[in-house]
């Protein structure tokens, strides 16, 4: 893609420049990183290194920042092609700032504003011209690495071409997801996302809901993030809650639900108090010195240990797999959490379709907002049709409620749905022009789900499905039904691989990609079935299991046609072995990737060991030996290290150094889709690697003695050490391998599973398993 | 017999870890030091017959038979010969008494002995360790830190009094570069015109609440840490070793007679007691006592290691690395025994002292020293 923006700057190094600079960093993007001293500056490159979650995706990237000053160094602005001020909400500042900077302004450079407070009419008033032309607003979320939105607001003088160029910027570089919003108070995220917000803590106080209650009903049970309302308002600080509120509340004079923005007493005494949230260690919720977490009551103020939440309701909606059953239930239940969700839905569904054309002349916008913003897993109109627009709106109006008119005139217009998909077309409705129109998609965006409801997909089971997706090209799409957040693998998924690697073989398709829209690509192998092979002792049968496994992963290597695989979020264990024998990888910029088998007390056993040799022998950079190589793999995989970026898995050989890294995951299976196109030219599958180099007995032998200087240290127990040794023993080619010998690939996969399946039997293992099981976390014994 | 004599010892600045040195080949560190060393003495290079270089993990930028490649960087006639010796930590004091033992016989008149050792290029181990299996199962493998807690045990040696030992260590270090005790052994290194280096990294102001919070370092339960352990570095150091009458016959002045060497084995689990028997040996080979040596240059690998040795020898504290010791400067392997040789001379010249020991333990089980007296 054609790139003009090849510096930035980025203005005042506070959480939020900094943050943005630094994610341009990791977009490859040099800039410079302003504030009123050098040491302020320095200090906001700083912090880069050290904030959780990490604002890079890796350490090296902050090199690509430069610290700067407005004393000496604003003549450096004349490098650089966009410019993004992120000073203190002032306007008498940020104008003070735009005309220091003026003379030195490139004349095809954009100027833009990270507000989410100021109109841009007044950030532009003093502009000249020709400047105003280069001028608009970029609103980046926090933290900006990791939130998808992007606001894009232009003002009335803002070219056209300044503005879809930081769109598409904004969209193929960063990896953000683009919203239009208008010039209008916090726009529409903030606007309302914190509405969401003050509704859920006014009614709690008025239904006398505890903090814990509204967090459990407002979580990962209704589609939101896990920190729900409250504990998402501690991270966000309270302090800054209270201004976006109050930004909506002095600026929207006109917003029928205005008095929802002014701020509560309690959130008042808690500001007052400095309980400012997580960044003072207490606000709803106060973590003690013991580790204790002791949450707020609304109506005293007074801390006190967090209580179980009991709902009548809670359990048997949230064992619902689908959101749409679980929204619905959680609406119509009798008791309070009931009452409490329909009346803050209700109120957010109504709120949001009042503001429409207010603050967008479209619904997509105002969902996206929310998706990408407040990490919903439906926006507000999503939401509305999962639960029924037309039962809800009856029931609103049965209470008294009154609906916009718009969403009236489309009941009546005999349409259910703001979106219908029929046939591979999404429609949404459009409040503006009373009728629908399709929704509008980047052309990078593959759209799985779209394009399954064209009747494509050849086999489906429970877990996995193989799709057509045109142009000679197979899906291989995981959707499993018992963990879909997870993706657990067992037979299914194997099956479906199976079942396209045949159709590849039998030249009915040309290649495939391994790719799915879930929410993480595959946390790894499904271990309740593991465990239940162990303790019935059907060491046959799970060395089968293995085996078929660790086929299948070589018909992937060795398919006729490319396979190409797109990981994203977490790829772990058996998800990694999936992806690894792949001809090519696209991978997700975040993507969480590696082998945690040791911490359920195993190694790798799908092949896992294989690849990782593969990927060391082959990338061969450096000057290293062979034993170097193995000895970074085996502490890959000893560690359990997971990489906190597809970059790192880069580094810890778990991704190819050729592999493609992009940072918008909604390009994933359009991308890796061109990749195996591309592939196809001259494709043909790797040869079958005899001539494996491995250190051997004496590598080993000195791997061992470090084995030994960790139990020493106390780093690691005894069962430990059995399992790191069975992995060198792997690592290094079992018996055969050494300074003048090779061995072959299905020899490592042979010791490879010999080494699993022993260990399964162990006791200490299967304790590892049932803790992770019930836990979620590792057990160290 | 013929008398050895030492007419030149330079080092270069010894380099830790993400420090300024690092980066630089170990090939072209030495010949920078070499060099030096012939600015300082004006032999006749023709005069130079052999080359002798110690290096403990000689592969990779280290390998090819280093020496001779050095003595080409160093613009030597192709006439010069060389030759690498691995005694590990031991390796440069090896070359002195090999360069010293062929002047002795006669068979060369001048020669060089120096050491390198670039630990960040070149991993402790090698880059491809291939162990015994039944080395291993003696223990023969055993890490360093391990040996140095069995010596700390075995001779009651706290955490607390090892440490003071560092801090000392790192003290008289500081001290020695504001006096300029330093200044006469260096060899500022150009890196790639780049930037020059002149002082060594190690030593610094100790940061004593940071000492105590240090984890052991090799036993859960153990009293040896980071900081009491000679850090990984990179570092070079050249001695010009000549006959007697070489000497006289040039009008060089001679620095100090090489009295006595000694090599011995101890049990490599206990590596660290080495300079002990080696000291007993060398002072018996050159008729002396410990009362009759005026200065001493002990190696530390550790502090425990050091102590150890101090205590069960009875040697007198204040004789010993008076300008600090590799606690603080740093212990590249093959660059230490010339190197603690270089500041032993200089240590005896600014003392006026007559006679001077420099020993060190050896991984793997060994000790090995050398006696020096000025005239």
């Amino acid at each position: 893609m054609k790139q003009n923006i090849k510096k930035a700057a980025v203005l005042g190094a506070g959480t939020m420049g900094a943050q943005i600079a630094g994610h341009l960093a990791n977009a490859g993007i040099p800039c410079l990183l302003f504030d009123i001293n050098q040491d302020a500056a320095e200090k906001g490159k700083e912090v880069l290194s050290s904030l959780k979650p990490a604002p890079l995706y890796k350490p090296k990237n902050v090199e690509l920042i430069t610290a700067c000053n407005y004393q000496h160094d604003l003549q450096r602005i004349s490098e650089t092609d966009w410019i993004l001020e992120a000073v203190v909400e002032q306007l008498d500042v940020k104008e003070k700032v735009y005309s220091n900077l003026l003379p030195y302004l490139k004349e095809s450079a954009i100027l833009t504003s990270n507000t989410s407070g100021i109109p841009l009419s007044d950030l532009t008033k003093n502009l000249p011209t020709n400047v105003k032309k280069r001028f608009m607003i970029t609103h980046f979320f926090n933290p900006p690495r990791y939130m998808q939105l992007l606001e894009l607001v232009k003002g009335e003088h803002t070219s056209e071409g300044v503005y879809n160029k930081m769109a598409t910027f904004g969209e193929f570089v960063l990896g953000k997801g683009i919203v239009h919003a208008k010039d209008t108070p916090n726009f529409i995220g903030n606007r309302i996302g914190i509405f969401g917000m003050m509704t859920a803590m006014n009614l709690a106080i008025q239904q006398g809901l505890s903090v814990e209650e509204v967090d459990k009903l407002t979580g990962l049970i209704s589609g939101r993030p896990k920190s729900a309302t409250f504990r998402t308002a501690d991270v966000v600080g309270l302090d800054i809650l209270k201004n976006v509120a109050l930004t909506t509340y002095n600026k929207a004079t006109q917003d029928e639900s205005r008095e929802v923005f002014q701020i509560p007493q309690i959130l008042d005494d808690l500001i007052r108090s400095n309980n400012l949230g997580k960044k003072t260690g207490s606000g709803f919720y106060k973590k003690n010195k013991d580790r204790t977490i002791h949450s707020v009551n609304l109506k005293t103020g007074e801390y006190s240990p967090q209580e179980s939440v009991q709902f009548e309701c809670y359990e048997s909606i949230n064992e619902k797999k689908e959101l749409s059953e679980r929204l619905k239930a959680l609406c119509n239940s009798d008791d309070h959490g009931g009452k409490y969700f329909w009346e803050l839905t209700s109120k957010i569904l109504i709120y949001s379709a009042n503001r429409v054309p207010e603050i967008s002349d479209d619904i997509v916008n105002i969902d996206n907002a929310l998706k990408w913003g407040f990490g919903w897993d439906a926006g507000p109109f999503e939401m509305w049709d999962m639960i029924g627009v037309s039962e809800s709106t009856h029931r609103m109006q049965l209470e008294g409620k009154e609906i916009p008119e718009w969403v009236l005139e489309m009941i009546d217009s005999g349409r259910q749905f703001f979106y219908q998909t029929n046939n591979g077309i999404k429609t949404h409705w459009s409040p503006k022009e009373s009728s629908s129109f399709e929704v509008n998609q980047s052309p990078q965006i593959f759209n799985l789900e779209l394009h399954k409801t064209r009747d494509l997909t050849l086999k489906e089971n429970l877990n996995a499905s193989v799709n057509d997706m045109g142009d000679g090209i197979l899906n291989v799409e995981f959707h499993s039904s018992l963990q879909p957040r997870h993706n657990p693998i067992d037979g299914s998924f194997v099956e479906m691989i199976n079942y396209a690697l045949d159709l590849v073989e039998e030249d009915k398709f040309r290649a495939m990609i391994i790719a799915h829209e879930g929410v993480n690509f595959s946390a790894g192998a499904n271990l309740n079935l593991f465990l239940e092979l162990c303790q019935n002792q059907q060491w046959d049968k799970l060395d089968f299991a293995v085996k078929t496994f660790q086929n299948m992963t070589q018909r992937i290597r060795f398919s006729k046609g490319p396979v190409v695989a797109a990981p994203f979020q977490l790829t772990l264990g058996g998800g990694t072995e999936i992806i690894q024998p792949a001809a090519h990888r696209v991978a997700s910029a975040e993507t969480y990737m590696g082998f945690v088998e040791m911490g359920v007390g195993l190694i790798p056993g799908g092949g896992g060991n294989l690849r990782m040799i593969l990927n060391a022998v082959e990338d061969d950079k450096g000057t290293t030996g062979s034993f170097q190589k193995i000895q970074k793999t085996f502490e890959t995989i000893a560690f359990a290290k997971v990489s906190t970026s597809a970059h790192e898995a880069k580094d810890l050989g778990l991704l190819k150094e050729d592999d493609t890294i992009i940072l918008n995951r909604d390009h994933l299976i359009h991308t890796a889709k061109g990749k195996a196109l591309e592939l196809l030219d001259s494709y043909s599958p790797p040869a079958y690697n005899r001539g494996l180099k491995l250190p051997g007995t004496g590598a080993r032998t000195a791997m061992t003695i470090a084995l030994k200087g960790f139990r020493l240290q106390g780093k690691i127990s005894d069962h430990d050490v059995k399992i790191s040794e069975k992995l060198a023993y792997v690592l290094t080619g079992g018996d055969q391998a050494g300074l003048t010998k090779k061995v072959d690939e299905q020899y490592i996969l042979d010791i490879e599973r010999e080494a699993f399946v022993s260990l399964a039997g162990e006791k200490l293992t299967q304790d590892r398993i049932k803790h992770m099981l019930k836990s979620g976390k590792p057990l160290r014994n | 017999m013929t008398e050895s004599v030492i007419i030149g010892a330079k080092r270069s600045p010894i380099g830790i870890k993400n420090g300024q040195m690092v980066g630089i080949r170990p090939d072209d560190l030495a010949s920078q030091v070499v060099k030096g060393l012939l600015d300082s003495v004006k032999v006749n290079p023709a005069d130079i017959n052999d080359l002798i270089l110690g290096c403990a993990f000689p592969e990779g930028p280290q390998g090819m038979l280093m020496a001779k490649g050095v003595a080409i960087l160093s613009g030597l006639p192709e006439t010069v010969g060389g030759s690498v010796v691995n005694r590990f930590c031991g390796s440069s004091m090896d070359a002195l008494h090999q360069i010293s033992l062929k002047v002795e016989s006669g068979e060369i008149d001048l020669g060089i002995a120096l050491g390198v050792e670039d630990m960040f290029s070149v991993p402790m181990g090698g880059f491809n360790p291939d162990f015994h299996p039944k080395l291993a199962e003696q223990e023969y493998y055993i890490g360093m830190g391990e040996t140095a807690e069995n010596l700390a045990s075995e001779g009651d040696i706290t955490r607390d009094e090892q440490e003071e030992f560092a801090i000392n260590s790192h003290k008289k270090a500081l001290d020695a570069w504001d006096k300029g005790r330093f200044s006469n052994e260096i060899v500022p290194v150009d890196i790639y015109g780049e930037y020059t280096v002149d002082r060594d990294e190690g030593p610094r102001e100790p940061n004593l609440e940071k000492i105590k919070s240090l984890e052991p370092a090799f036993l859960e339960s153990g009293t040896i840490t980071a900081a009491t352990s000679s850090p990984i570095s990179i570092g070079a150091s050249a001695i010009l070793i000549s006959s007697k009458d070489y000497a006289e016959k040039t009008s060089h002045r001679i620095k100090a007679t090489i009295r006595g060497r000694s090599v011995v084995g101890v049990d490599w689990r206990r590596m660290g007691i080495g300079p002990l028997p080696a000291t007993e040996k060398v002072l018996k080979y050159s008729e002396m006592t410990m009362q009759d040596i005026d200065a001493i240059e002990l190696n530390e690998a550790f502090s425990a290691q050091a102590l150890y040795v101090i205590n069960k020898g009875k040697w007198d504290l204040d004789k010993v690395n008076q300008n600090g010791g590799s606690i603080a400067l740093g212990h590249p392997l093959g660059c230490s025994g010339a190197r603690i040789i270089t500041t032993l001379l200089n240590v005896m010249e600014q003392n006026n002292s007559r006679t001077g020991l420099a020993t060190m333990c050896i991984g793997t089980g060994q000790g090995i020293a050398t006696i020096l007296e000025r005239n």
